[in-house]
């Protein structure tokens, strides 16, 4: 059983979490095409390769992001949403 | 908020169902022991459980919500997960930066004081219901009932309160440390409170303990 | 107990206990500590099971073999190796008829010939209707034991641990590395899947008094640190991510997390591979020693020891020493051994025969024993065992298990560990480290480097000691061919050489095709024995060596693991609301609703559970009715942009949302999907409080705090308060009536309206009330804090008496709702469903900035639909078969639609329900058909909802 460690809580068994998905910046949806934002609602990239994804402890409900290497499945870091640099929760 | 009605516990139907012998603490009707099972020395030796959903409990949120308590005398623990003793009894825990949990101790009023002055138009102050089950496991051999339900390392269990799942429960864990034996608080949703009562309970009986009423830990409380 | 060996002779055993036991209903005696194979060794019982496929007698090979089955009333599939013999045992061997030693399957032996790998899938997959019966035959007469379905449930706790270090095996590498690690200042668990510590220095090194010396000093030590916890009998089963590690003994399975894994679980010997290398009383050097010297067996009168490297000459003396005539040491190298140990051999007189080899064992009578060898030179020994020293692979599952590179070591001969993963180390024989001084040497340098790696102590890094040479076989034993075969490799399986070449003339010759091929490896010692050795065969086949080979992935778990331990005691939670004990008073019959359990009926005595239900809505329709609403979602949602935030959230209008007010509201996702739906009740100017569904009450809450957490302009604080209210509706013509006596909320329609909401209490117990229509009738939600649910539900229904007020469950309210034509979210939608096909497009509201799924709904809008979730009737005269639930909606060819519900309506006497169809049959009016069960095509038509009471005269 894999360990991920929570920004609050630390180090848990992954039995603890709740995977929430790769965090995808949402396009301005009064803006973009529609080619856009039917890539935003229906696509999500598999391949293997670094992401950001939303985790959440659920006994205590608290979202963290965790960057991932979805290839070797090994955590990079763990940080709270609101300690994402600008550029990462804007996905550029 | 003075409780002028029969309050029960979540566990209320196990309890009658187990031959309670009941006493009212704090408006609600709790087991101060049960007629069946193991004797509660015996428990009280190796494990034993108990239900102490009785004590008062209040939640406080919002960003105003530590200067409030703060200005209700109440000394709000710095970090997250810290706990500290009221001064006028009971217990207080930040739960998050910016929400409390505070428990009262047997017999005493000072959380029911508290949550009387928080009225609900206070902005940024925010009442959260706290109705939690809570539960008591003590006696040497709890950490032995824990660990085949919880994955945490008690040994390297400190002070501050812990969420974590026991037998997939969803939780708030804390230890209270004691020269013998470390004892165990423990606060679920009042809808998951008899399976894990039932859970609990079947595994202490199994290494010779069983449930006690409130009379046999209230020198814990 | 005719072949024990006096004292010393038996460590595991005490002899002043005897135990009693059965044996294919035979009875025996052995003594406490011996385990069912050494015990009836030892009673000269050489037939202790037969094997998977040809049913050929088996007897004791390595002593640690997971091949030899046996079971009892109880349990099935156990390794009579490891099974310890307790008073009163009564152990059959599995898979046989009539017992191990006249299994009347042996006939299968005789047509080994024609039944090659592979050769079941061949010959009886045609005709196929036979394929059932095949199926059957075979089943019974190849594999392992019968399960014993009536055996007793035997609940097995399962256990976590943590560790800084756990180190598997405790032999001389693995003492070392506990003892080192745990002076150091680690946390350590010690495995050994043996009775006790010590492994080999126990039995391998019985003329060294270096090795019993280190033996004292080592198992000392394990004593001396309170840091430092044996376990005895127990399996490492398995690795996995960061640490997990599975340790299974007889009573439970130890789910384990250690910051450092160091493996010594040192090697096993390889067998020889000769034409009826299988008989009983040919074993390993390994058992052999282990029958001597652990459990004072002789594992035979005479031997012929076959070996090609030191070991087996010490075995050879060991033998001699124990009273065992040795007839010869066959050793294939032209040279033999050179080192001392040889002259040793020859001052005892033993004879070597150098540059020969075993090519048969000569078998007695049904192959229930050997009486002698066949050599390659064509002479005979007569023996009743041979003693196989011919060289030994790593026991290196869970290295690989844990990713660790296990490569070939030319000079060795064997593989041995290459780069492993952080925290994991190997030492010992395992690691390729021989010498007894140098694999204490090694176990201190991996104890010492599990310390530092866990953090514990910041020792220098203590050098690894090299690898040499091996003492087991650096040149290979010669796999000898046989015409006749039945030279096997993999004895689990019955897998002979001929297996392989024929996987390999077939194309099957890489490892991992091979062994799915020939199952080398699948049974259940995992290939301990014979990976090794069908990797060479495949090499040789291929004209390749075995550097830069790898071995078959490994997968948990090394070997057998009980179902029941890793059952283990099941946590299933369940959810109760505070009056859970009232339904079942009241005859409630229980559905799951998720993890919550509901009412969904309350039985009445000699009555069918429709008319229950009939019953129970007839009684809110004309009377009064109360139903426990406690599992429904409640949120808190506060702060100066609470109203905002909904906005955001909700497909609908919430800012203008008055004080005491309620409205219902849908959320989607950013696919325009309906995901949840529920009313919101604002409270105060910046307090709400919120429904969802009984299923979304966990997922909805989640997904609002994400988009909080992502909003952070908004001012708002979220509360799940979900388990902390009780809820119940009273509804029905009488409930006014009922309620008035028990509130200070005045219920007066003038003041609380319908959609209103008001606080207050009910039966003293603070509540929140709310006037809804989703049954249809004059109800009031009343919300109360959990511990004060008791009291109101049996306040209210106390009230109700004179009314006869009744409980209702979930299905009397989904038929009330139905007859107001209400959807139920993920009844009545989908997956795909947006709001338009489902009929509430009212609820979205276009002119606001954003809310979720916005963008895609404003596309879906100007798109026509595909589908139109629309009110139906069946003719008020329609008899005969009633649509189910999913049934589809047929027109012509085409399937347009399905059925989300259906009941009959006690209300309006027929039968109504809900369909998607396609929008071209939407229209008042308009007849579609649904294939009902077994293909009737039953007729429908499209008619106006609400069904009942369309004017809602009856929420006033």
């Amino acid at each position: 059983m894999k360990l991920l460690e929570c920004p609050i809580n630390g180090l848990r068994p992954l039995q603890e979490f709740t995977y929430g998905g790769e965090l995808r910046p949402m396009p301005d949806p009064d803006a973009c095409a529609d080619d856009a934002w039917a890539e935003y609602v229906f696509n999500r990239a598999g391949e293997p390769g670094v992401r950001l994804e939303w985790w959440y402890h659920t006994a205590s409900g608290t979202w963290f992001i965790a960057e991932r290497d979805t290839g070797s499945d090994t955590i990079i870091r763990t940080c709270l949403y609101a300690e994402l640099s600008e550029k990462e929760k804007k996905g550029s | 908020m003075i409780i002028e009605y029969q309050r029960h516990s979540p566990l209320h139907g196990v309890h009658v169902a187990n031959g309670a012998e009941w006493a009212a603490h704090h408006g609600m009707t709790i087991p101060a022991s049960f007629k069946t099972g193991r004797a509660a020395d015996e428990c009280l030796a190796n494990v034993a459980l108990a239900d102490v959903s009785a004590l008062p409990k209040l939640g406080v949120k919002g960003p105003g919500a530590v200067a409030w308590l703060t200005g209700q005398g109440v000394s709000v623990p710095d970090t997250v997960y810290a706990c500290r003793p009221m001064d006028d009894g009971g217990t207080v825990i930040r739960v998050d930066t910016a929400e409390c949990f505070l428990e009262d101790r047997l017999g005493n009023n000072a959380v029911d004081t508290i949550s009387a002055a928080l009225d609900s138009d206070q902005a940024g102050v925010y009442r959260v219901p706290r109705q939690d089950a809570g539960l008591l496991l003590c006696g040497p051999k709890a950490v032995d009932v824990l660990t085949q339900t919880c994955g945490l390392d008690f040994r390297r269990l400190g002070t501050r309160l812990v969420y974590t799942r026991v037998a997939v429960v969803s939780v708030a864990l804390l230890m209270l440390p004691d020269n013998n034996a470390p004892s165990y608080r423990i606060w679920c949703q009042p809808s998951s409170a008899e399976y894990l009562w039932e859970t609990l309970a079947e595994i202490a009986n199994d290494i010779g303990g069983g449930t006690v009423g409130l009379d046999a830990v209230a020198r814990l409380l | 107990m005719s072949d024990r060996l006096p004292e010393p002779y038996g460590l595991l055993i005490d002899r002043d206990r005897q135990v009693p036991f059965q044996f294919d209903g035979r009875e025996y005696r052995g003594y406490d500590g011996d385990t069912l194979s050494t015990a009836l060794w030892a009673e000269g019982v050489r037939v202790l099971g037969r094997s998977f496929k040809y049913h050929r007698p088996r007897g004791i090979f390595s002593l640690s073999d997971a091949g030899l089955v046996v079971e009892t009333d109880e349990e099935t599939n156990i390794c009579g190796d490891r099974l310890r013999i307790t008073a009163g045992l009564d152990a059959r061997a599995a898979n046989t008829r009539g017992g191990a030693a006249n299994d009347r399957l042996a006939i299968l032996d005789r047509f080994g010939a024609f039944t090659p790998v592979g050769f079941y899938y061949k010959a009886f997959h045609t005709p196929r209707f036979m394929f059932p019966f095949y199926e059957r035959q075979l089943r019974n007469m190849a594999g392992l034991g019968a399960v014993n379905t009536n055996k007793p449930v035997r609940r097995t706790a399962k256990e976590y641990a943590h560790c800084d270090v756990l180190v598997i095996g405790a032999g001389p590498a693995g003492l070392a590395a506990a003892t080192r690690a745990a002076t150091l200042g680690a946390r350590v668990i010690l495995a050994t899947d043996q009775p006790g510590a010590g492994g080999s220095l126990l039995y391998r090194y019985s003329a060294d008094a270096a090795a019993a010396a280190h033996l004292s000093r080592l198992t000392e030590a394990v004593q001396v640190h309170d840091n430092l916890e044996l376990r005895v009998g127990t399996i490492v089963a398995g690795h996995y991510a960061d640490g997990w590690m599975a340790l299974v003994d007889d009573e439970r399975l130890t789910k384990t997390r250690a910051g450092a894994v160091i493996v010594a679980t040192g090697d096993n010997g390889l067998p020889a591979v000769f034409r009826n290398n299988d008989l009983p009383g040919i074993m390993l050097g390994s058992a052999a020693l282990s029958l001597i010297h652990l459990y004072g067996v002789k594992p035979c009168r005479t031997a012929v020891v076959l070996t090609n490297n030191a070991d087996g000459y010490r075995t050879a003396l060991d033998l001699h020493a124990a009273g065992v005539v040795v007839g010869a040491i066959v050793d294939p190298r032209a040279d033999g051994e050179t080192s001392a140990v040889s002259g040793k051999v020859e001052s005892e007189s033993i004879s070597i025969l150098r540059g020969k080899m075993v090519s048969e064992g000569l078998p007695a009578s049904g192959k229930k024993g050997t009486v002698g060898v066949r050599l390659d030179s064509g002479g005979t020994l007569d023996c009743d065992g041979v003693i196989i020293e011919v060289g030994t692979a790593p026991a290196d599952e869970l290295i690989r298990q844990a990713n660790g590179h296990m490569e070939y070591d030319d000079v060795l001969g064997r593989f041995v560990p290459g780069t492993l993963p952080d925290g994991v180390y190997a030492a010992g024989r395992v690691n390729g480290i021989f010498d007894l001084e140098k694999q204490i040497e090694d176990g201190v340098s991996a104890g010492t480097a599990a310390a530092v790696h866990v953090g514990i102590s910041q020792q220098p890094f203590v050098p690894r000691p090299k690898r040499g040479t091996s003492s087991v076989a650096v040149s290979r034993c010669p796999v000898v061919a046989h015409p006749k075969g039945k030279n096997f490799v993999d004895f689990d399986e019955d897998v002979q050489v001929k297996d392989f070449v024929n996987a390999v003339q077939e194309g099957f010759d890489s490892a991992e095709l091979m062994k799915r091929y020939t199952t080398v490896g699948m049974g259940p010692s995992q290939g301990r024995y014979s990976n090794f050795t069908a990797l060479q065969i495949l090499a040789d086949a291929r004209g390749e060596t075995l550097a830069g080979k790898a071995l078959t992935t490994a997968r948990p778990f090394v070997s057998a693991v009980p179902l029941s331990h890793l059952a283990g005691r099941g946590f299933t939670a369940r959810r109760l609301t505070p009056t859970h004990h009232r339904h079942i008073e009241a005859g409630a019959h229980i559905m799951f609703a998720g993890d919550w359990r509901r009412p969904e009926y309350y039985l009445r005595t000699g009555l069918e559970r429709q008319e229950c239900i009939y019953q129970e809505a007839a009684n809110v329709r004309q009377g009064v009715g109360l139903i426990d609403l406690g599992t429904l979602g409640k949120l808190e949602i506060n702060g100066a942009d609470a109203a905002a935030f909904l906005e955001r959230v909700y497909t609908g209008n919430f800012a203008n949302l008055k004080i005491g007010r309620t409205r219902y509201g849908v959320i989607c996702d950013e696919s325009g999907v309906v995901i949840d739906d529920g009313v919101i009740c604002r409270l105060a100017a910046d307090r709400f409080y919120v429904s969802t569904t009984t299923s979304g009450s966990d997922t909805i809450y989640r997904t609002l705090q994400r988009w909080a957490i992502q909003w952070a302009d908004l001012d708002v604080v979220l509360v799940n308060a979900t388990g902390s209210y009780g809820a119940m509706n009273i509804a029905g013509p009488k409930s006014r009536d009922i309620l008035k006596a028990l509130t200070d909320v005045d219920l007066d329609p003038e003041s609380f309206p319908y959609l209103a909401v008001r606080e207050g209490h009910v039966a003293g117990v603070p509540a929140r009330l709310s006037r809804v229509g989703f049954v249809g009738e004059l109800g009031y939600e009343i919300h109360v804090p959990a511990d004060g649910s008791l009291a109101v539900w049996d306040a209210v229904m106390e009230a109700g008496k004179d009314a006869e007020i009744r409980p209702f469950g979930v299905e009397a309210q989904r038929l009330l709702r139905l007859e107001k034509g209400h959807v139920i979210v993920s009844q009545d939608t989908d997956g795909l469903s947006n709001p338009f096909e489902a009929g509430i497009g009212w609820a979205v509201k276009f002119k606001k900035p954003f809310f979720i799924g916005k963008r895609s709904l404003q596309i879906l809008k100007e798109r026509p639909l595909t589908r139109t979730l629309v009110g139906f009737a069946l003719a008020p005269d329609h008899s005969g078969t009633v649509p189910k639930e999913c049934h589809l909606v047929i027109d012509g060819d085409a399937i347009t639609g399905r059925v989300t519900s259906i009941s009959w309506s006690p209300a309006l006497r027929h039968v109504i329900g809900l369909a998607y169809v396609a929008p071209s049959q939407s229209e008042i009016g308009t007849t579609f058909s649904i294939r009902a069960d077994r293909g009737q095509m039953i007729s429908a038509i499209v008619v106006k909802t609400p069904f009942f009471d369309p004017d809602g005269e009856r929420l006033k």
